[in-house]
C-alpha cells in the first residue's frame, strides 16, 4: 500500500518536474540571450547545447540599446496606465459588485447576466465596435482611449459580487440600524475587510493593462503613448532585421515586472480568486 | 490718461495680431498620419515637410504584421486615419476591391509613372486605376559563404552567373555536414529567408514554367495542385526531409548564415546593407536568383506601395506626400537609409554604371538591381491574404514531411472555398 503510494508520488513529481522544465527552459534561454551579443545568440541553438542557457559573451548592450530607443518611456506609460486603471477600475468594479450583491433594484438579475455575458464574448468580436466608439468620441491617440474602455471589467464586477455575497448580513445591518448610509457602510465596513478581493482585482487589472497589446496598438500607435508590449514588438526589429539581443532584453523586462508584482501578493491573489468562486 | 489709452490700444492690437496669427497657422497646418513599419519613413517625411512646411507627417511605427491589422480595422471601419496607407504590393487589388484606396491617376506626374519598373507599375493598378504607387524596389538574390563553399570544394558563382536550382541542390548537398554525428547538421546547405511564404517560393513552380493562379485571378484548382506544382514542392520537401540540407522549424535563416551554419541563403537585396553595416566575419558573395535548367528566370520582388485613405480629411495633402515618397528623390533617401533600390528604371541604370559600385561589396547592390527585369509581381488577386495564408500552412506541412500532392490538393480546396465570396 505504502509502496503504491510512494510510486504514485514519484510519478507525480516526475511529471511536475518535466512540466516545470518545459516552462522554465525557454524562459531561461530568453533571459540568457538578453545578456548575449547578437552574433552569438544563435551560436549554441542549432544544434542545441546547454551553453545556450549561459550568456556566451556577457554584455548589457541589449539593455542599453532599448533604453536609448525610449523603452523607459514605454515602461512609465504602462505603469501610469496600469495604476490609473487599478484605481478607477476597482472603484467601478467594487461599487457595482456591492450593488449586485446587496442592493435590491429592478432588473438586477438581467443586468448581472449582461455583466457575465460581457466577459464570455471573445474580445476579438467586440474590437471593431469598440474602435468605432472610441473613434467617434475623438479619443484616438489619447490616454482616455486607452484607459476608459478597460475600467468597467465584467470579471472584476463578478469577483466583487461573489466576495461581497459571502459577507455576513449582520455586518451590514448593524451600521444601517445605527443610521449609516450605504456609502458609509461600503467605505467604512466593507472595503476594510475586502483586502483579498481588492488585491486580486488590482493585480488582474494591472496585468490586463500590462499585457495588453492589440488595443493600445490600434487606438494609440503614437510613440508618445507607446506601451510595453507594443514597444517589445517594435523595438527588436530594425530595417526588417531582428535585433535579437534587444528583443530578448525588452521581453525579459516585460516579464519581470508582472513576476515582481505577483510574488508579494500571490497569497491574497489566489485567496481572492478562490473566494470569488472563479476557480474550481 | 493718454499713455494708458495708448497702452490699452497697443495691447488690444497685439492680441488681435496674435489671434489672427494663430488662426492662420491652425488653418494651414496639417498633420498627416501614416502607419508603417518601414525604415527611413521618418527621413522621407522630414524631407517632405522641408518642401511643405505647413504639412507634417506623424509616423506611427508598428511591426510588419500589425500594418495589415491596423489597415483592416481602421479602413474597414471608415476611419479618417491613417491619411497615408501603407500597402504591400499583393494587397493593392484586395484594398482596391474594398474601396479602401483613393484613385491617384491625376495626382502623380506622368513622367514619374512612366519611369517605374514595369512589374511595380502593374502592382500599383486595380481596375484600371492607379491606386498605390511603389516607393522602392526589391529583388531576391543568392548569398553564399565563400569559406564554406571552398571547404566543400565548390567554386562559387560569379556575380553575373545565374545558377540553376539543380546546381544549387548539388552544392547544398556538398555543403551540408554533421561533423559530430549527433543527427543535426552543423552546417546546412540551403535555406530561404522566408521559407513558408509564397512571396519567396513562387519562382519554384513559376520557373518550370507554370502558372500560380488562374487568369480570372481567383481559380487555383488545377493549378496549385497540378503535376508541375507537385514536382516543384517535392523538391522543396526533399531539401528538408530526404536530402536533409535545409533546416526545419522556425529558426532564422539570416542568423544561421551569419553564424557560418548555412552555406547558401536566398533572401532580399535589403540584407546586403545589413551585412555591410554589421560585417560578417567571413567572406561572402552574391549571385543572381536561381532558376530551373531549361526553365524561365523569375525573381521574387515587388515593393511596399503607398495609397491615400478615401475618408482622409486631408486627401490632397496625403496625395502630395505619396507623389513625393514615390519620386526619384525619395528613392535616393530610401536607398541611402537602408540600401533598397529605387523603383525608377533610370536610377537603377545610373546606380549600375556608377564606378563606386564596381567593386565588392557595393557590387552586390548592382547584382540585386540587375534582377529588376526578371521580377514577377505576386499573384494579382483580391483574395491574396487568404491565398497566402493557406499556402503558408501548406508549405509548413510540406517542410515537416507531409505528402506533397495531398497537401497541395487540400490547400487548393480551401483557397477555392475562400475565393467563392469574391465570385459574385
Amino acid at each position: 500500500m505504502r509502496l503504491r503510494k510512494a510510486r504514485r508520488y514519484i510519478l507525480l513529481y516526475v511529471l511536475l518536474i518535466a512540466i516545470a522544465i518545459a516552462i522554465i527552459l525557454p524562459i531561461s534561454w530568453i533571459v540568457a540571450s538578453s545578456f548575449t551579443t547578437r552574433e552569438t545568440v544563435w551560436k549554441n541553438v542549432l544544434p542545441f547545447s546547454w551553453r545556450a542557457f549561459f550568456p556566451a559573451d556577457f554584455t548589457l548592450e541589449g539593455y542599453q540599446a532599448i533604453f536609448e530607443k525610449d523603452f523607459g518611456r514605454a515602461l512609465l506609460n504602462t505603469f501610469f496606465l496600469g495604476a490609473v486603471t487599478v484605481v478607477f477600475g476597482i472603484a467601478v468594479g467594487a461599487m457595482s459588485g456591492f450593488a449586485f450583491a446587496r442592493l435590491k433594484f429592478r432588473a438586477k438579475n438581467f443586468l448581472f447576466a449582461l455583466v457575465i455575458f460581457s466577459f464570455m464574448i471573445p474580445g476579438d468580436l467586440t474590437i471593431i465596435p469598440s474602435f468605432v466608439l472610441v473613434r467617434d468620441l475623438g479619443w484616438l491617440s489619447t490616454w482616455q482611449g486607452l484607459i476608459v474602455p478597460g475600467l468597467a471589467n465584467g470579471i472584476i464586477i463578478f469577483l466583487f459580487r461573489q466576495f461581497f455575497a459571502e459577507i455576513p448580513q449582520d455586518l451590514i445591518d448593524a451600521p444601517r440600524v445605527d443610521g449609516a448610509t450605504w456609502l458609509q457602510v461600503f467605505t467604512r465596513i466593507i472595503l476594510p475587510i475586502s483586502k483579498p478581493a481588492l488585491i486580486s482585482a488590482g493585480v488582474i487589472l494591472f496585468l490586463g493593462q500590462w499585457n495588453n497589446f492589440f488595443w493600445p496598438l490600434l487606438v494609440a500607435p503614437d510613440p508618445e503613448l507607446r506601451v510595453v508590449q507594443v514597444a517589445v514588438s517594435i523595438i527588436g526589429i530594425e530595417q526588417q532585421v531582428s535585433l535579437w539581443e534587444q528583443m530578448f532584453a525588452s521581453s525579459t523586462l516585460a516579464m519581470l515586472v508582472p513576476v515582481l508584482l505577483i510574488l508579494p501578493f500571490q497569497r491574497y491573489y489566489v485567496g481572492g480568486i478562490l473566494g470569488s468562486g472563479l476557480k474550481g | 490718461m493718454f499713455v494708458r489709452k495708448a497702452l490699452r490700444l497697443f495691447g488690444l492690437s497685439l492680441l488681435i495680431l496674435l489671434l489672427a496669427a494663430t488662426a492662420v497657422t491652425s488653418q494651414d497646418a496639417v498633420e498627416l498620419s501614416w502607419i508603417t513599419d518601414l525604415p527611413g519613413a521618418e527621413e522621407v517625411a522630414a524631407r517632405f515637410t522641408e518642401y511643405n512646411p505647413h504639412i507634417t507627417v506623424r509616423v506611427d511605427k508598428v511591426s510588419f504584421r500589425e500594418v495589415f491589422q491596423q489597415n483592416q480595422i481602421r479602413l474597414g471601419s471608415g476611419s479618417s486615419e491613417p491619411d497615408i496607407v501603407s500597402v504591400d504590393a499583393p494587397v493593392v487589388a484586395s484594398y482596391g476591391f474594398r474601396g479602401w484606396l483613393l484613385p491617384l491617376d491625376d495626382a502623380i506626374p506622368a513622367e514619374q509613372v512612366d519611369g517605374w519598373v514595369d512589374a511595380l507599375h502593374t502592382s500599383s493598378i486595380y481596375n484600371g486605376h492607379l491606386l498605390a504607387p511603389p516607393i522602392w524596389n526589391s529583388a531576391q538574390v543568392l548569398y553564399y559563404n565563400t569559406a564554406l563553399m571552398e571547404a566543400a570544394g565548390i567554386a562559387p558563382p560569379a556575380p553575373d552567373e545565374r545558377w540553376t536550382w539543380e546546381q544549387v541542390t548539388e552544392a547544398a548537398q556538398a555543403l551540408a555536414s554533421d561533423a559530430d554525428s549527433d543527427g543535426v547538421n552543423d552546417v546546412w546547405g540551403l535555406q530561404f529567408g522566408q521559407y513558408n511564404r509564397i512571396y519567396q517560393l513562387q519562382p519554384i513552380p513559376e520557373s518550370l514554367p507554370t502558372a500560380v493562379l488562374g487568369e480570372d485571378g481567383l481559380t487555383v484548382e488545377g493549378i496549385i495542385d497540378s503535376d508541375d506544382w507537385v514536382k516543384a514542392f517535392t523538391w522543396f520537401s526533399d531539401l528538408h526531409n530526404t536530402l536533409n540540407v535545409s533546416p526545419q522549424g522556425g529558426i532564422s535563416s539570416g542568423e544561421l548564415f551569419r553564424n557560418s551554419q548555412l552555406g547558401i541563403y536566398v533572401d532580399g537585396g535589403w540584407m546586403i546593407n545589413q551585412f555591410i553595416n554589421n560585417p560578417l566575419d567571413f567572406d561572402w558573395g552574391v549571385a543572381p536568383h536561381p532558376y530551373w535548367d531549361g526553365g524561365e528566370v523569375t525573381v521574387p520582388g515587388d515593393s511596399w506601395h503607398l495609397g491615400v485613405n478615401p475618408n482622409s480629411e486631408h486627401a490632397e495633402e496625403a496625395a502630395a506626400f505619396v507623389a513625393f515618397a514615390s519620386s526619384p528623390e525619395a528613392g535616393r533617401i530610401w536607398f541611402d537609409f537602408w540600401g533598397v533600390w529605387p523603383a525608377h528604371e533610370e536610377m537603377l541604370a545610373e546606380f549600375a554604371e556608377d564606378p563606386a559600385n564596381a567593386e565588392f561589396p557595393n557590387q552586390a547592390f548592382v547584382v540585386a538591381a540587375g534582377e529588376a527585369p526578371y521580377v514577377t509581381p505576386r499573384p494579382l488577386t483580391v483574395g491574396y491574404l487568404e491565398y497566402e495564408e493557406i499556402l503558408s500552412d501548406a508549405f509548413e506541412d510540406i517542410r515537416n514531411g507531409a505528402d506533397v500532392a495531398e497537401t497541395l490538393s487540400q490547400a487548393a480546396g480551401r483557397i477555392e472555398r475562400e475565393m467563392d465570396k469574391y465570385r459574385e
